[in-house]
C-alpha cells in the first residue's frame, strides 16, 4: 500500500468522523487534533520502501502512488513538510470548541490539510499550483458561514489564487519545455515576472494582500489564521521547491534581490498599517504581514543560513498565531457583546494576555518565541545589509510599541469591569499557549530538528 | 470562435440571471470545440460533461433570487450598459492584439484557440472588475479557467490535467454557490451596504 493513500485516506475518514460528530463540538476537535497528530507522527516516523514487522506482521509502504498517470511521491524532501501542515492542524484545530469556531471547520480543515499535503506530493510539481487552489476553494466554506456571511474577501481570495494557479502553471511550462537559460533574455524576464506575480499572490504579499483585512473583518479572526498558516506555508514551501529544483533560478541574483525588497517593502507597509488600525482583527492581519515580510527577507538573503531561519521562523509563526488569535477570538466573541476594547483586559485579563504575548512574539520581541529567529537573522545573516537589517529592526520597535499601545487601551481603568467568568479548559488552552511561546523562546532548539530535516531534502538549495 | 466572442460578451454586458446559465453553456461548448485540436475526444467530452455540471450547478443554486440582484450588485459601481459596452470594445481590441503578440510563441497553439482565449480571459477580467456580486464574480472566474485552460490544453494535453481543472471548476461552482445560499438565508441587507 502506498503511503500517499493512507495520508488520503485517513484524511477523508477523520474529516467525515469530525462531520458527524459536528454537533459534538469536544468530540469533533479531538477527532481532528487526534487525526492530524497522528497522520503527522505517520509521516514523520514511519519508514517507507522498507519492509518492517508490526507483531508478527510484515508491512511495506511505497513512498509513490500513481493516479491519472500522475505521480505522488512521499520523497525526503516533502515529508517533513507535509508532517509540518499536520502537525500545525493538530496544534491548531482543537481549539475550535474553545472558541466556538463555526462547526464545519475541523472536517474542512482536515480536508484542507489533504489538499495541501497533495500539492507538496504531486509530480512535476508545478501541478502543486492547482491544489493550492483547491485548498483555497475549501477555505471559502469556513471562511464564509452563517455566523459570518460576508464574503468579498473570500471571493477576492478565490479570484487571486485563480490568477496564481495558471501563474505557475504557465511559468512551470515555460521553465520545462522552453529551457530557460541565462541566453533567453526575454523568455528569462518574462518567467520572472509571471513567477513572481504567482508568488506573491500565494504568499499575501501587498499589493495581493487586499483580501487578508477585508477577511478578518469578515470572518472569525481563529478559522482566518489557521488559514492563511496553512496557504502561506504552502505557498512558501512551493517557492523553496522552485529555487531548489531549478538551477536558473538559483543563479539570478535579481530574483533574490526582488525577494528581498519584497519583504521590506511589506514589512515598512504593514507595520505602517498596523499602526493606523483601531480594529484588534485588522491589527492581527497586518502583524501577519509583516512576520511575512521578515520571513522574505530571510529567504532574499539568498544565503543557506537565511532559507534555515525562514523555516524556523514559519515553524514558530504557527505558535504564535494560534496564541493570538485564540486570545483575539475571546476579545472579539460576538455573543459576550463585546464591543469596546478599553478595560477588556480587566474583564478577559488571560485572552488579553495572551493576544498581547503572541504580537509580541510576532514582533520579535526578546523573551518570547519569534525573538531568536529574528536575532539570528540580524547577527548572522543581515550584518552586511544595512537596509534589510534596519527594516527588521524597524518591525521589531514599531510592532513592540504598538503592543505597550494595545496593552495600555485593554487595561485601561473604568468603571465596572467585572470580570467575564471563563471555564476552566479554555483558561488552559490559553496559559498552555502563552507558555508554550516564553519556552521556545528559552529553548529555540526545539524547532531545529526540524528545519534540518527539511534541509536535508532540499539537497540543490541547502548544499 | 465567434460563438466565443458572442457568449463572452452577452456574459460581461448582461446583468447575470439564472438565464445566463445557458449562455455559460453555449460559452462551455464553443470552448471545448477549440480545444478539439489538442485534446484527445475523452478529454473534450470530460470537458463538456464538466461545463453542463457547472451550468446546472450554478442554475439549482440561483433560481431562488431570479432576477433580484444579491446585495452590493453591480450598480454600486455604477456600471451601466453604455459603460460595459465600451470596457467591452477596449478588452476585445487588447485581447486580440495579445493574441497577436506571439506571447505563447514557444508552443504550438493554434490562432483561433490563442484569440479565443485571449478574448475568454479579457472579458472575465471586466466581470470580475465590474461588480462586486458573486454570481458576476463566479461567471468571470469560469470564463478565465476556460480561457487559461484552452491554452493550457495546447502546453499539457494530459487526462489529469483536464481531470484537475475539471475539479477547479466545480469547486469554483460549489463555492459560489455556498456564498450566495449563505447570502439568501442569513444576510442582512444592513450589513451589506458599503
Amino acid at each position: 500500500m502506498s503511503a500517499g493513500l493512507i495520508i488520503f485516506l485517513f484524511t477523508a475518514i477523520y474529516s467525515l468522523l469530525c462531520f458527524v460528530l459536528r454537533h459534538q463540538r469536544i468530540a469533533s476537535a479531538l477527532v481532528a487534533a487526534i487525526g492530524a497528530g497522528s497522520i503527522a507522527v505517520f509521516v514523520l516516523f514511519v519508514p517507507f520502501d522498507d519492509v518492517f514487522l508490526i507483531g508478527s506482521v510484515s508491512i511495506k509502504l511505497t513512498s509513490e502512488w500513481i493516479i491519472l498517470g500522475r505521480l505522488f511521491s512521499m520523497s525526503d524532501t516533502v515529508r517533513p513538510l507535509i508532517g509540518f501542515l499536520y502537525l500545525a492542524g493538530a496544534f491548531l484545530l482543537p481549539a475550535a470548541w474553545v472558541v466556538n469556531a463555526n462547526r464545519y471547520f475541523t472536517p474542512v480543515g482536515l480536508l484542507i490539510l489533504g489538499t495541501v499535503a497533495a500539492s507538496l506530493m504531486v509530480d512535476p510539481f508545478v501541478f502543486a499550483a492547482v491544489f493550492i487552489e483547491l485548498a483555497a476553494m475549501g477555505a471559502v466554506f469556513i471562511l464564509v458561514t452563517r455566523q459570518h456571511p460576508r464574503s468579498t474577501g473570500a471571493s477576492r481570495m478565490l479570484t487571486l489564487y485563480t490568477f496564481a494557479m495558471f501563474s505557475i502553471l504557465f511559468t512551470g511550462s515555460l521553465l520545462e519545455i522552453a529551457g530557460i537559460t541565462s541566453a533567453t533574455p526575454v523568455l528569462a524576464i518574462r518567467v520572472t515576472f509571471l513567477l513572481g506575480f504567482g508568488f506573491a499572490i500565494l504568499m499575501t504579499v501587498p499589493p495581493f494582500h487586499l483580501w487578508l483585512p477585508k477577511s478578518a473583518d469578515e470572518s472569525d479572526p481563529y478559522i482566518l489564521v489557521f488559514i492563511l498558516v496553512i496557504l502561506q506555508s504552502a505557498g512558501f514551501f512551493f517557492l523553496i521547491r522552485f529555487l531548489d529544483s531549478y538551477i536558473w533560478l538559483r543563479e539570478q541574483t535579481a530574483i533574490f534581490d526582488g525577494i528581498r525588497i519584497a519583504g521590506i517593502i511589506t514589512t515598512i507597509l504593514a507595520v505602517g498599517f498596523s499602526a493606523s488600525q483601531r480594529d484588534l482583527k485588522k491589527l492581527m492581519a497586518y502583524a501577519l504581514l509583516v512576520d511575512l515580510g521578515v520571513m522574505l527577507i530571510a529567504i532574499g538573503s539568498g544565503e543557506e543560513a537565511g532559507f534555515r531561519i525562514a523555516l524556523s521562523l514559519s515553524g514558530v509563526r504557527v505558535i504564535a498565531l494560534g496564541v493570538l488569535a485564540l486570545g483575539l477570538s475571546f476579545l472579539s466573541n460576538e455573543d459576550l457583546l463585546i464591543n469596546n476594547t478599553r478595560g477588556m483586559g480587566y474583564k478577559m485579563p488571560l485572552a488579553s494576555v495572551a493576544f498581547l504575548v503572541g504580537l509580541l512574539s510576532i514582533a520579535g520581541t526578546p523573551l518570547t518565541a519569534g525573538f531568536p529567529g529574528r536575532w539570528s537573522l540580524l547577527t548572522v545573516v543581515l550584518h552586511g545589509d544595512k537596509l534589510a537589517a534596519g527594516t527588521v529592526i524597524f518591525s521589531m520597535i514599531g510592532l513592540g510599541v504598538l503592543v505597550i499601545r494595545w496593552a495600555a487601551i485593554l487595561f485601561e481603568r473604568g468603571d465596572g469591569e467585572e470580570p467575564i467568568a471563563m471555564s476552566h479548559l479554555p483558561r488552559g488552552f490559553l496559559l498552555g499557549g502563552i507558555i508554550l511561546l516564553l519556552l521556545l523562546a528559552i529553548f529555540p532548539q526545539f524547532i531545529f530538528p526540524w528545519v534540518e530535516d527539511v534541509a536535508s531534502g532540499l539537497t540543490n538549495l541547502f548544499l | 470562435m465567434i460563438l466565443l466572442f458572442l457568449t463572452g460578451s452577452a456574459l460581461a454586458l448582461l446583468k447575470p440571471n439564472p438565464k445566463s446559465m445557458v449562455i455559460l453553456a453555449v460559452q462551455y461548448i464553443s470552448t471545448s470545440w477549440l480545444a478539439f485540436t489538442s485534446l484527445p475526444a475523452a478529454g473534450v467530452a470530460a470537458k463538456l460533461i464538466t461545463g453542463f455540471l457547472v451550468c446546472v450547478i450554478l442554475y439549482l443554486g440561483i433560481r431562488q433570487i431570479g432576477n433580484d440582484p444579491l446585495p452590493m450588485d453591480d450598480e454600486v459601481l455604477s456600471a451601466n450598459l453604455s459603460f460595459r459596452v465600451i470596457a467591452l470594445l477596449l478588452v476585445t481590441v487588447a485581447s486580440v492584439s495579445v493574441a497577436g503578440s506571439n506571447l505563447f510563441a514557444q508552443f504550438e497553439i493554434s490562432m483561433e484557440a490563442n484569440v479565443g482565449a485571449s478574448f475568454l480571459i479579457a472579458s472575465s477580467l471586466l466581470n470580475l472588475g465590474l461588480g462586486t456580486d458573486p454570481l458576476r464574480s463566479g461567471i468571470g472566474l469560469l470564463t478565465l479557467i476556460s480561457g487559461g485552460e484552452l491554452i493550457y490544453s495546447f502546453i499539457e494535453p494530459s487526462l489529469a490535467l483536464i481531470a484537475l481543472l475539471a475539479m477547479v471548476h466545480l469547486g469554483i461552482v460549489l463555492a459560489i454557490n455556498y456564498i450566495i445560499s449563505i447570502r439568501i438565508r442569513h444576510g442582512n441587507p444592513e450589513i451589506f451596504n458599503p
